[in-house]
């Protein structure tokens, strides 16, 4: 019951969720896009829902995208260990990660490298996301269209822009103020 | 390949080249979707066994991801689809009336993404030309070619055939002629 969208620099999903599974279950406004504290990075999490705790045993694969791909230029061949996929319910779940200047999709043990990609989307609203990428839409305004037609996308929406991240790695030290 | 059948407002865009089980595309021929029935508009390779069907032929036939097998307009004017009936044996039919004119949007296809693609690209671009080359952009899967007509063009040129047979059918929605 998701739609996060990468392009061009910003990040945007919706926050569709649901309590329990099934027609009955009740909705839940669900934020899946997430600024880090330290304003270096963004991402998204599709899946279920997570707790603070559950979504921070996310984080060393987050922190070991960025870090692995900042010291290269290209795409790195990164794979989780299935020990490791199966605790984080990696299987079903799918991450996209943003830094000032780069971003990437985590999912299924693989690493992906996003950033040149006219835009990628993600969750069930992923195919109706793709049309709107291609027909030159924001990532922001591909969650608002995609939330009208699709009814498992939408109560909300959460945008992050590459430009208000603090580079990762800061010469001027302004990161640190 | 993943073939559609769009109605926008009063207007149907679809497409009559088709590729088989084998990947090799086969073109059916305008008229033979004139059929007694009504003209059937094609979502898939074995959609013209709907007329096997209406005819009484209860030999199983395959089809692909999703259940529809096929759009039907009448010379009355009426549109039904045509799907497999949940929860039923083969060869049980659902047919469902659907309504066109102003306003309407309708999208049904070989594929469920298909779909999805479609209803966006149509309420993107609200042209079926420009719907169907953003559909390309975006899927391998979509027919090189669109036929786009009015449907009461279609209707006129059925009664002119006189492809007036009705279904062989009475129950007015799920139909269940069980052998």
């Amino acid at each position: 019951m998701t739609i996060i969208v990468y392009s061009k620099g910003q990040l945007a999903g919706d926050r569709m969720g649901v309590v329990g599974v099934g027609r009955s279950a009740p909705l839940q406004e669900t934020v899946k896009v997430f600024k880090s504290e330290c304003g270096r990075f963004a991402y998204g999490i599709t899946g279920d829902t997570l707790t603070e705790t559950e979504r921070l045993d996310l984080m060393p694969l987050v922190f070991r995208t960025i870090l692995v791909h900042s010291v290269t230029d290209g795409n790195v061949d990164m794979e989780l260990t299935p020990e490791d996929a199966t605790a984080l319910d990696m299987v079903n779940r799918s991450i996209m990660v943003m830094s000032h200047t780069r971003a990437w999709r985590i999912n299924m043990r693989k690493f992906i490298e996003i950033t040149n990609l006219d835009g990628y989307c993600s969750g069930n609203g992923c195919v109706m996301g793709d049309v709107c990428i291609k027909f030159g839409l924001s990532a922001e305004d591909t969650v608002k269209e995609v939330s009208l037609l699709q009814q498992d996308c939408g109560l909300g929406l959460d945008v992050v822009n590459a430009s208000d991240l603090i580079p990762l790695f800061d010469p001027e030290g302004k990161g640190d103020e | 390949m993943s073939n559609y059948v769009a109605i926008m407002d009063d207007k149907v865009a679809f497409s009559n080249r088709i590729v088989g089980a084998n990947g090799t595309l086969t073109t059916f021929p305008m008229d033979a979707l004139y059929t007694p029935y009504g003209f059937l508009f094609p979502t898939e390779y074995t959609s013209m066994n709907l007329i096997d069907y209406f005819e009484g032929d209860r030999a199983p036939w395959e089809h692909y991801e999703t259940s529809v097998f096929g759009v039907i307009l009448t010379a009355q004017g009426i549109l039904y689809e045509f799907a497999e009936a949940r929860e039923c044996k083969f060869g049980v039919l659902a047919k469902r009336r659907i309504p066109y004119g102003k306003g309407a949007r309708y999208v049904r296809a070989n594929g469920r993404y298909t779909e999805e693609r479609m209803i966006m690209a149509i309420h993107l671009t609200k042209d079926f030309k420009k719907a169907h080359e953003l559909l390309r952009r975006t899927s391998r899967y979509i027919p090189d070619t669109q036929v786009i007509m009015k449907l009461d063009d279609i209707v006129q040129e059925l009664q002119k055939r006189k492809c007036t047979t009705p279904f062989p059918f009475t129950k007015p929605f799920r139909v269940a002629d069980q052998d």
